[in-house]
């Protein structure tokens, strides 16, 4: 039975790492075709020079870079709250929002969007894609810290009341350490829910706000595109590289 | 949190009670025309198509994924290693994940262009836009979020429970299935509703693998709110979903479970 | 009269150390037999061995004439009562009980889950889940899952270690009653002296992967073959290279004869049925006296003069 799972595993591992493999190593295929004509960097070129992939991979890490910094701090914050007061309440619509379709927390951001213009007079764009991403990713962040909270003893905070320190001063030097790692992570997290959200952008995303998923998209569905190989495996190259400096950090 | 989670949960509520807009957006009067409409045979069609494909989405990655968490939870000191094998292709965003497959998939796809060179086939194996196409799509997307539960059920499972299974006289298949599945209720539960709910609303999978011919649930949604400008409508499915969501959290909760 | 339980030079070396080295046994029918030794000493192994959750690197298990050492656990017929117990969560007590009976396809399970409920008092409770259950009824929901199938052997890995002390007095009797009424041979693990005295018929004594005694509980403890069994059963008074039992040490305040030794008192405890006085002799060694608690009491610095019978000296080959 040992062997028999190994196998498994195996083929579990190839079914799941594969099709990006391959598409990475056509990226580096001369040929406009699925045939190997040699190995080139053509596509790389040709995706860096187009200013429309460019500008919108520059939104996209605005976008990602401030709703993170935004999701980081009002969710390290909520989790510290929910810690100290827990609500089953919120803590029950926290996983609602995490397992709800992405579909319907467009269409609902989109409407509180529509709905809020009828008093402020704003359009769709930039800010609002941010305070979507802000908006999904919170959970996510919430979730983090608060793992890390339960394993943290409230008997330090009091300690640090009792020598002296104010309740400020208390979360600021006992508590924000602690959670450091956590919070870390929570922000390596919302960033690269941020940066790879599609369906949530596209929904309340304006004119000035095209994202690089959102040019992704748009590539793919007009057809398979050497370009689009190119690109794809930048991505997954930085946000991997992302990932295992956060996991190094985190680790030493 | 409320102001994000839910004012706007609210507002999509209040939305589908309301009439469409001429130009988009909603008026009133408050009605409930916009759910009679989902009683529509056509609606019903696709909303039992998506329950479908969520539901054999979650089946599928959760059998798929059951013999692969028992191998990372029996191995020993790489358990780190193979768990984040699981996780890594997670971190690349599920549009690149959808793309790599229609790579694959299409009419000259990189395994159409094999089997042709290979003699195999002269036409093409229609491989995409079809409902196939979609789940495979989705099992591909979501076996990381089946793994990771079961695993962290299975991982807590005493060992001496499987040797007490051996000792009254269990084979290890039987004690496969009556010890180590019926204890890993929990962790399918959790698979089950982590992977279901957000099927049950995709929208890129089945945009991009399915075409147009596999129209689905959270299609419809996006087209409602973007091309039909119908926004109550669009927002009576949500609320649908949104309730779909609810229940099973709750039933969730009952058995007194944590999803994450 | 053969054997019913054979171990034949039994090994188990695991990556660097040897848990069990060359451990040979023989248990015979409707004995209650007792592996007793401090922890690590490789009594659990050997009996894991017994059961089929670990292979032995050398040597052989012989079950009534039939070899078992290459049989997976669900093959031999013993079975096990582990220390954690190990019971079903998602079961209830007669499902529990009933696991065994329906793995093997044995007719006539009602009958037997209900007799078997009864011999261990929990008729009422089949119902409940484990976790519904005292310590003590869950010790017997594991033991009638073990008896339930009637194994030739009766495997028992420190089934008291999870019971409070008081009640593990009380069951400890009742298990003595069990395996007397039930003939079943039991094979026990433990690192509790009293409980391998108190239950066995016989007994080995481990150390260190090896046997260093077998035989009664009453052989070992009065003819102790090496100094760490001496020590390790009961307490012991090392004086001049010369082993003797607190209880055999007799403590005065007048000399008696030649044969006493002169002392003083450094400690004297009360202990409610008896009394324990520890003195130092003059030639250094420190020695134990216990007493009967109706005697004098003494003063700590006091002199005294201690004694013993000759034939209560225990002397080992250095």
């Amino acid at each position: 039975m040992k062997r028999g799972l190994a196998v498994y595993a195996i083929a579990v591992y190839a079914f799941l790492h594969l099709p990006l493999l391959i598409l990475a190593i056509f990226s580096f295929n001369a040929s406009k075709f699925t045939l190997w004509e040699g190995f080139s960097l053509h596509w790389y070129r040709a995706a860096l020079a187009d200013p429309e992939l460019v500008e919108s991979a520059l939104n996209s890490l605005m976008i990602a870079a401030s709703a993170t910094a935004l999701a980081t701090t009002i969710g390290t914050l909520a989790a510290y709250a929910l810690w100290k007061r827990s609500s089953t309440w919120l803590a029950g619509s926290l996983y609602l929002s995490l397992v709800t379709p992405e579909i319907v927390t467009g269409v609902s951001l989109l409407a509180f969007f529509q709905w809020a213009f009828r008093f402020l007079h704003w359009k769709l764009g930039m800010h609002t894609v941010i305070l979507a991403h802000v908006a999904f990713s919170v959970a996510y962040v919430v979730v983090v810290v608060m793992a890390r909270l339960r394993t943290f003893d409230p008997a330090l905070e009091e300690a640090a009341l009792d020598l002296g320190a104010d309740e400020f001063g208390a979360f600021r030097r006992v508590t924000l350490p602690y959670l450091g790692p956590a919070v870390a992570a929570a922000a390596m997290l919302a960033f690269t829910v941020s940066i790879d959200d599609y369906v949530i952008t596209s929904l309340v995303a304006g004119i000035d706000s095209q994202t690089l998923p959102m040019t992704i998209y748009a590539m793919a569905r007009r057809g398979v595109n050497p370009m689009l190989n190119a690109i794809s495996t930048m991505v997954a190259v930085v946000l991997g590289a992302m990932v295992l400096i956060s996991e190094r950090l985190r680790s030493s | 949190m409320l102001m994000t989670l839910a004012v706007p949960s609210a507002i999509v509520c209040a939305y589908s009670l309301l009439s469409r807009g001429a130009y988009g957006g909603v008026e009133r009067p408050w009605t409930l025309e916009n759910f009679r409409l989902l009683a529509d045979p056509m609606y019903l069609r696709i909303f039992f198509r998506s329950l479908w494909m969520a539901a054999a989405a979650a089946v599928l990655c959760i059998g798929l994924a059951f013999p692969l968490a028992l191998f990372i939870a029996r191995s020993g000191r790489r358990k780190n290693l193979y768990l984040s094998l699981v996780i890594l292709p997670f971190w690349t965003s599920f549009l690149i994940r959808i793309y790599a497959w229609m790579f694959l998939l299409r009419d000259t796809g990189l395994i159409n262009t094999v089997l042709r060179a290979a003699g195999l086939i002269r036409q093409p194996l229609p491989l995409l836009y079809n409902d196939g196409a979609v789940l495979l799509g989705l099992v591909y997307g979501f076996l990381p979020f089946a793994v990771l539960p079961l695993y962290a059920t299975l991982e807590r499972l005493d060992p001496t429970l499987l040797e007490a299974a051996a000792d009254l006289g269990a084979k290890p298949l039987e004690a496969l299935f009556r010890v180590t599945v019926p204890l890993c209720a929990p962790g399918i539960r959790a698979a089950a509703i982590l992977i279901f709910v957000p099927c049950l609303g995709t929208y890129l999978a089945s945009d991009l693998l399915g075409g147009s011919k596999t129209i689905l649930i959270g299609n419809v949604i996006q087209n409602q709110f973007t091309a039909a400008r119908d926004w109550p409508f669009g927002a009576a499915l949500s609320v649908v979903l949104m309730m779909i969501a609810l229940a099973l959290m709750w039933a969730a909760r009952r058995q007194g479970e944590e999803l994450v | 009269m053969p054997a019913l339980l054979e171990l034949k030079q039994i090994s188990k070396r695991f990556a660097a150390h040897c848990a069990v080295a060359d451990v040979s046994l023989s248990i015979e029918r409707g004995q209650f037999f007792s592996l007793l030794g401090p922890s690590g000493c490789g009594k659990t192994t050997t009996l894991r061995i017994v059961a089929g959750f670990e292979t032995p690197t050398s040597g052989e298990v012989w079950l009534n004439g039939t070899r078992i050492d290459p049989l997976p656990p669900y093959q031999r017929n013993v079975n096990t009562v582990f220390q954690s117990y190990a019971l079903f969560p998602h079961l209830t007590v007669r499902e529990n009980i009933e696991f065994g009976l329906r793995r093997k396809r044995v007719s006539g399970c009602a009958a037997r889950v209900a007799k078997v409920l009864e011999q261990v008092r929990l008729t009422g409770k089949e119902n409940r889940k484990p976790n519904e259950l005292s310590g003590g009824e869950r010790q017997r929901v594991a033991l009638a899952r073990a008896l339930v199938l009637e194994p030739e052997v009766l495997l028992l890995d420190e089934p008291l270690s999870a019971l409070d002390p008081q009640l593990r007095k009380q069951v400890r009797a009742e298990l003595k009653d069990l395996q007397r009424r039930s003939g079943i041979t039991f094979l026990l693990v433990t690192h509790d002296q009293e409980e391998a005295l108190s239950l066995s018929d016989r007994m080995a004594v481990m150390n260190a992967g090896v046997v260093e005694q077998l035989g009664t509980p009453r052989e070992i403890y009065q003819r102790p073959k090496t100094r760490f069994l001496a020590s390790f059963l009961g307490a012991m008074n090392w004086i001049g290279g010369v082993g003797v039992r607190p209880e055999c040490t007799r403590i005065a305040r007048q000399p008696n004869g030649n044969g006493s030794r002169r002392g003083r008192v450094t400690r004297s405890v009360f202990l409610g049925s008896s009394m324990h006085v520890e003195a130092r002799l003059e030639s250094g060694d420190m020695v134990l006296a216990q007493v009967a608690a109706s005697s004098d009491a003494y003063r700590e610095g006091e002199t005294v003069h201690v004694w013993w019978n000759s034939s209560d000296e225990l002397r080992f080959p250095d």
